[in-house]
C-alpha cells in the first residue's frame, strides 16, 4: 500500500518537476522571441529606405519606394504586434500546462519572425544595390565616356588602317552615342537599374569596339599585304622550281593558291562588316595551308637533294646485288655440280632471285620517272627508299645463302684461302727478291719461285675441276705449300749470304792496297759475288778478314742478323 | 795503308744522311765503309734544326766508323741543288815559270782569276769547276799541266750558293767535330757517275728523288747546264699514306719502304699488311694495290713537275732521256711509272761499287769520285780523311767543344793553298 502512496508521490513529484522544467524552458523561448521582435523592430529600415530619398524618386524608384515603405508598415503594424499577442498565449498555455501547443505557439512565431527579418533583409538590400547602382552607373558612365570618345579618336586616327571596317565602326559608335542619350534619360527617370545596363551594354560594346579597331588593321594588313605577298613568293618559287626540273603537282598547287586568294578575298569581306573572329579564323586556315604548301615544296627539295645524293649509291648497291645475284647462281650451279644443296636453301636462293627480278623492273621505272621527270621528288625518294630496303634484305639473304653454300665448301673454301696465302708469301718472295738488288740471282732460286708458282696454278685448276677432288686439291695445296716454304728458306739464305759476301768484300777492301795477293783474292771473290756465288765468295773472302781484323768479321755477322 | 787515297763524303739529306769511306786505288773506288743515320734536322732540304743535324751527322759517322775501324777526320760534304746558281767564269793569266811549263801554280792562279767575278753579298763560291782549258789559243784541253805555253785560260762554271745555307751546313758538319776537306755540289757530283760521258755531252736530265725535294740537274755539251730544286720528294708520299690511312708517319714510311708500288698496274691485291689506325686501339688490313692507289698519284705529280720544269728550262727534248737516282726510285714501278708519264728513255742509275748498290748512294759516291777527280786537275789535298779509332777520339771531342779553336788552329796549319785558303775566307766571312 505504502508502495503505491510511494510510488503515486512519486509520480507527482515527478510530474511537478517536469512541468517546472519545461516552464522554464517555454519561458526562456518566450524571451528569446521576444527580444529577436524588439530586435527587428529597432532594426534602421527606415532609415534605410529614407536614404532613396536622396535619389530621384520617380518611376522605378518610387514605386520601389513605395512598395518598400509599405511593407515596413505591414511588419511594425501587423505582423510583428500579432507576435506579441502569440506570446502572450503561449504563456497562458503554459500556466495551464499545455506545453505541446505552447511548443507549436512558439514555432510558429519563431517562423513569422524568419518571415519578417527575410523581407526586412530584402528591403535594405534592395536599397543598397539601388544606391549603389546609381553610384556605379555615375562612376561607370564617366569610364564609358572616355573610353567612347577614345574609340572615337582612335577610329579618326586609324581610319585609313580600317578600310571599308570605318564606316561601320563608325555607324556603331554613333549608336553608342544613343545609348549614353538613353542612360541619361532612364537616370533622369529614376530607373536605375535600366540604366545600369544600358551602362553594362556600353561597356561591353565599347570593348568589343576597341577589340575590333585593334584586330582589324592587324588581320587587314595581313590580309592585303602579308599573305598576298607570301603567295607571290610561293607563286615565283613554284615557278623557278618548275624552271629547276621539279615535276610538281602543278594543277593541285594552282588549285590551292587560286582557293587561298579566294579565302583573302572573303576574308576581307569579313572584317568589312565587323566579322573579325571568323575572319581571324579563316586566316589562320590559310596561313596553315600557306605553310603546307611551302612544306610541301620544301620537302620537294629535300627528297630531290636526297634522291641526288642516294641514287648513286642505290646504284651502286643495285650493281652489287645484281652482281651478288649473279656470283650467288653461278656459286650455286657449281656447288650443286659437288654437293646436294637444302630443298629450303634453294628455296631461299629462288626467293632471292626472285625479288631481285621484282626490284630490278621497280628501279628502271625509277629511272625511268627520274630521267623524265615524271614524278615528284618525294615520291621519288618514296621508291628509292622502298628500292634500298629491298636490295638491303636481298644483300642479306644473298649473304645468308652464301654462309650455307660455304658451309657446305668449307674444306674447299680454306683450300682457297690457303691458296691465296700461299700466293702471297709468293708475291713478298718475289719483292724481297727485288729489294735485295742480288747482283745475281742464283738459278736454283728461279727454279724453285717457278716450280711454286707452277705447283700453285695447279692447285687451282684442281680447284676449278667439277667435281670437285678435295683429296687431289689439298695434295697439291700441300705441295704448293712446302715449296713455297722451300723457296722462302732458300731466298733467305741466299740473300743473307749475299750481303754477308758484300760486306765481308767491303771490310777487306781496306786491306786490297796492303799486297797484290789480297787484291786479287778480292777481285775474284767480287766475281763470285757478282756471279752469284755467294758461298764460294764468303768462303774465299771469310779467312782474308779473319786474319786481318777479326772484330770485322763480328761486325759483318751483326749487320746479317740484322737483315734476316 | 796510303791514307792520302782515302775520302769520306757526307751527304746531308732530308730524310737520311750518308758517310761513305772509299779508297781510290788504280782509279777505281773500293768502299771501306757506310754510314747511314735518320735525318730530323732537315725541311725540304733546308736546315732547320742544327742540334738534330748535329747528332744525326754523329751518329751516320760513328757507324762508318765502327764498321771500318778509323776515325773520320775530314769530309767531302754535298751541297744540294737549294739555292744554288751557276754562273760561267773565264780566267786569264801569263805562265809564270821561266821555262813556260804549265805548272799546279799555273792552275791555281788561272782559277783564282776566273773567280774575280762580282757576286751578290749574300751568296758565296762553293766551287769553280773547270770546263776547259785554252794554252796560246788552243782549246779543249783539260789538264794543262807540264805543257809548254805564255798565255793559260779557263773557262769554267762557277757555283754559288746561299751563305746562309752554307753556314748552316759547315756549322752542322764543324758541331759534329769534323773538318771540311772539300765541299761538292751532289748534282754536279751525282752526274759524274749516274751519266756516262756521252750522256752528259749530248744532254740527259739527272732526276734525283730525295726524302724532302726532287733536284733537277740538266747536263749538255758535258758541263752541267742548270739545276732546279722542286720541294716534292719521299716524305710526300709518306704523309700521303698518313692521311690516307689514317695512321701515323713512322708506320706510313714502314709501310712504304716494305710494301709500297708506284705503279698501280703492277701492284699486287695479294700483298696484304695491318697498321695501326690513329685514334684507336685498332689495326687495319690494306692491300699493295690500295697502298699504290695513294703511292702512284704522288710520284705521277712527281715526274709531271720534273717534265714541266724541263720545258720551263727550254728542254723539250734531250738524247740522253733522264736519268733516275735518289732512295725513293728504289720503290718498285718507279720506274714503270716514269717511263709512263715522261715518255722518253728512262733509266735508274745505281752504283756498281761493293756496298753501295743503291741509287740512295749515287750523291755520296759520286762526291767521292768529283773531288778524286779535283785533286787531279785543280791540285786539291782533300785526302787523308781518316786516322786510326783511338788517336782520333779525342781530337773529335775538342773539335766539339770549340768550333772556333779548330777553325784557328787549321788557319795556323799553314794550308795555305787551293781549298784551304777558300775554306779560310769562308769561316773568316761566317765566324768573324
Amino acid at each position: 500500500m505504502w508502495y503505491i502512496i510511494g510510488a503515486v508521490a512519486a509520480l507527482v513529484l515527478l510530474f511537478l518537476g517536469y512541468s517546472y522544467w519545461m516552464r522554464k524552458q517555454i519561458y526562456r523561448e518566450v524571451d528569446r522571441l521576444g527580444r529577436r521582435k524588439s530586435e527587428l523592430m529597432h532594426r534602421p529600415v527606415a532609415e534605410e529606405i529614407g536614404k532613396v530619398k536622396g535619389l530621384t524618386i520617380s518611376g522605378e524608384t518610387e514605386e520601389k519606394f513605395e512598395r518598400w515603405r509599405r511593407e515596413w508598415d505591414r511588419l511594425v503594424e501587423e505582423e510583428l504586434p500579432s507576435v506579441e499577442d502569440d506570446l502572450f498565449e503561449i504563456d497562458e498555455l503554459v500556466n495551464r500546462y499545455r506545453f505541446n501547443k505552447a511548443k507549436a505557439g512558439i514555432q510558429e512565431a519563431d517562423e513569422k519572425l524568419d518571415r519578417a527579418e527575410q523581407t526586412i533583409d530584402e528591403i535594405v538590400k534592395d536599397v543598397q544595390e539601388l544606391i549603389e547602382s546609381e553610384e556605379k552607373n555615375r562612376v561607370d558612365i564617366d569610364e564609358a565616356a572616355a573610353s567612347y570618345e577614345e574609340a572615337v579618336k582612335v577610329l579618326h586616327e586609324h581610319r585609313r588602317s580600317l578600310g571599308r571596317a570605318a564606316s561601320i565602326l563608325e555607324r556603331q559608335l554613333r549608336g553608342l552615342k544613343n545609348d549614353f542619350i538613353t542612360y541619361d534619360e532612364e537616370t533622369e527617370a529614376g530607373n536605375y537599374i535600366q540604366a545600369r545596363e544600358i551602362v553594362i551594354r556600353l561597356q561591353e560594346q565599347l570593348k568589343l569596339v576597341r577589340w575590333q579597331m585593334e584586330e582589324i588593321p592587324k588581320l587587314l594588313v595581313e590580309t592585303e599585304v602579308d599573305l598576298p605577298r607570301e603567295i607571290n613568293e610561293l607563286v615565283r618559287g613554284i615557278e623557278e622550281m618548275k624552271s629547276a626540273g621539279y615535276p610538281l603537282k602543278e594543277e593541285e598547287l594552282d588549285n590551292k593558291i587560286q582557293n587561298v586568294r579566294n579565302e583573302l578575298h572573303e576574308i576581307g569581306r569579313l572584317l568589312e562588316q565587323l566579322h573579325v573572329e571568323e575572319a581571324a579564323y579563316k586566316l589562320t586556315e590559310v596561313k596553315t595551308s600557306v605553310d603546307e604548301m611551302y612544306t610541301e615544296l620544301e620537302e620537294e627539295a629535300e627528297a630531290r637533294a636526297f634522291v641526288e645524293q642516294q641514287i648513286s649509291s642505290v646504284q651502286e648497291a643495285f650493281e652489287n646485288v645484281q652482281h651478288s645475284v649473279a656470283d650467288l647462281k653461278a656459286e650455286k650451279e657449281k656447288v650443286e655440280q659437288s654437293y646436294r644443296i637444302p630443298e629450303e636453301e634453294l628455296e631461299r636462293q629462288n626467293s632471292s632471285e626472285h625479288a631481285y627480278t621484282e626490284v630490278a623492273k621497280q628501279w628502271r621505272v625509277f629511272e625511268d620517272q627520274y630521267e623524265h621527270q615524271k614524278r615528284v621528288f618525294s615520291g621519288l625518294k618514296t621508291e628509292l627508299e622502298q628500292v634500298q630496303k629491298r636490295l638491303n634484305d636481298i644483300e642479306a639473304d644473298i649473304y645468308h645463302s652464301r654462309e650455307v653454300l660455304h658451309s657446305l665448301r668449307k674444306d674447299e673454301i680454306e683450300a682457297v684461302a690457303s691458296l691465296k696465302e700461299q700466293r702471297r708469301k709468293l708475291k713478298l718472295a718475289q719483292q724481297k727478291l727485288q729489294k735485295h738488288t742480288l747482283p745475281k740471282v742464283p738459278g736454283v732460286l728461279i727454279n724453285e719461285m717457278n716450280e711454286a708458282g707452277e705447283q700453285l696454278d695447279k692447285a687451282a685448276r684442281y680447284l676449278e675441276e667439277v667435281p670437285l677432288e678435295m683429296g687431289k686439291v689439298n695434295a697439291a695445296i700441300r705441295e704448293a705449300e712446302s715449296q713455297v716454304e722451300r723457296m722462302e728458306n732458300h731466298l733467305a739464305i741466299t740473300a743473307s749470304q749475299a750481303r754477308r759476301a758484300e760486306l765481308l768484300i767491303q771490310q777487306c777492301n781496306q786491306f786490297r792496297t796492303q799486297s797484290q795477293t789480297v787484291n786479287e783474292t778480292l777481285n775474284e771473290a767480287e766475281a763470285m759475288f757478282r756471279e752469284g756465288r755467294y758461298d764460294e765468295a764468303v768462303q774465299k773472302v771469310r779467312p782474308l778478314l779473319e786474319r786481318r781484323r777479326p772484330q770485322a768479321v763480328e761486325y759483318v755477322e751483326e749487320e746479317v742478323k740484322q737483315l734476316t | 795503308m796510303a791514307n792520302k787515297e782515302i775520302y769520306v763524303s757526307l751527304d746531308i739529306g732530308t730524310s737520311c744522311i750518308r758517310v761513305v769511306v772509299g779508297e781510290m786505288a788504280n782509279q777505281s773506288l773500293n768502299v771501306l765503309s757506310v754510314g747511314e743515320a735518320a735525318s730530323y734536322g732537315l725541311k725540304k732540304g733546308a736546315i732547320v734544326d742544327i742540334d738534330a743535324t748535329v747528332k744525326g751527322i754523329q751518329s751516320a759517322v760513328e757507324q762508318a766508323e765502327r764498321s771500318c775501324g778509323f776515325a773520320i777526320e775530314r769530309v767531302i760534304v754535298g751541297v744540294n741543288g737549294h739555292h744554288v746558281d751557276l754562273q760561267p767564269s773565264h780566267g786569264v793569266v801569263a805562265v809564270s815559270s821561266e821555262n813556260r811549263e804549265i805548272t799546279n801554280e799555273d792552275i791555281d792562279r788561272v782559277i783564282d782569276a776566273a773567280q774575280v767575278v762580282s757576286i751578290p753579298p749574300e751568296r758565296e763560291i762553293v766551287d769553280v769547276v773547270p770546263n776547259q782549258f785554252v794554252v796560246d789559243g788552243l782549246d779543249e784541253i783539260t789538264d794543262p799541266r807540264g805543257m809548254i805555253g805564255v798565255r793559260l785560260e779557263m773557262d769554267g762554271t762557277i757555283i754559288t750558293a746561299s751563305k746562309t745555307l752554307l753556314h748552316n751546313l759547315l756549322r752542322c758538319v764543324e758541331r759534329a767535330g769534323l773538318e771540311v776537306s772539300d765541299i761538292g755540289l751532289q748534282p754536279l757530283a751525282a752526274g759524274m757517275i749516274a751519266a756516262s760521258k756521252d750522256e752528259r755531252s749530248l744532254g740527259v736530265a739527272l732526276v734525283d728523288i730525295g726524302g724532302g725535294a726532287t733536284t733537277l740537274s740538266v747536263f749538255k755539251h758535258g758541263r752541267l747546264q742548270n739545276v732546279s730544286v722542286l720541294p716534292v720528294g719521299g716524305e710526300n708520299i709518306s704523309n700521303d699514306i698518313s692521311v690516307g690511312f689514317r695512321t701515323s708517319t713512322e708506320e706510313a714510311e714502314k709501310v712504304k719502304r716494305e710494301h709500297g708500288h708506284a705503279f698501280i698496274d703492277d701492284a699486287s691485291d695479294d700483298v696484304s699488311f695491318s697498321i695501326p689506325v690513329i685514334g684507336s686501339d685498332s689495326e687495319e688490313t690494306y692491300t699493295q694495290y690500295e697502298l699504290a692507289h695513294i703511292i702512284e698519284p704522288r710520284m705521277e705529280e712527281i715526274f709531271e713537275m720534273v717534265a714541266e720544269e724541263m720545258v720551263r728550262l727550254g728542254y723539250n727534248d734531250l738524247p740522253g732521256g733522264f736519268v733516275l737516282t735518289g732512295g725513293t726510285v728504289m720503290m718498285p714501278g718507279a720506274l714503270e711509272l716514269a717511263r709512263d708519264v715522261l715518255n722518253i728513255g728512262v733509266r735508274v742509275a745505281v752504283p756498281d761499287h761493293i756496298g753501295v748498290r743503291s741509287p740512295q748512294y749515287t750523291n755520296t759516291i759520286g762526291l767521292i769520285e768529283f773531288a778524286h777527280r779535283n785533286v787531279k786537275i785543280q791540285g786539291k789535298d782533300v785526302g787523308a780523311a781518316v786516322a786510326p779509332l783511338e788517336e782520333e777520339a779525342p781530337h773529335r771531342k775538342q773539335q766539339q767543344s770549340s768550333t772556333e779553336e779548330t777553325a784557328s788552329a787549321s788557319e795556323k796549319g799553314g794550308n795555305e793553298k787551293g781549298l784551304g785558303k777558300r775554306m779560310k775566307n769562308i769561316f773568316r766571312v761566317f765566324f768573324e
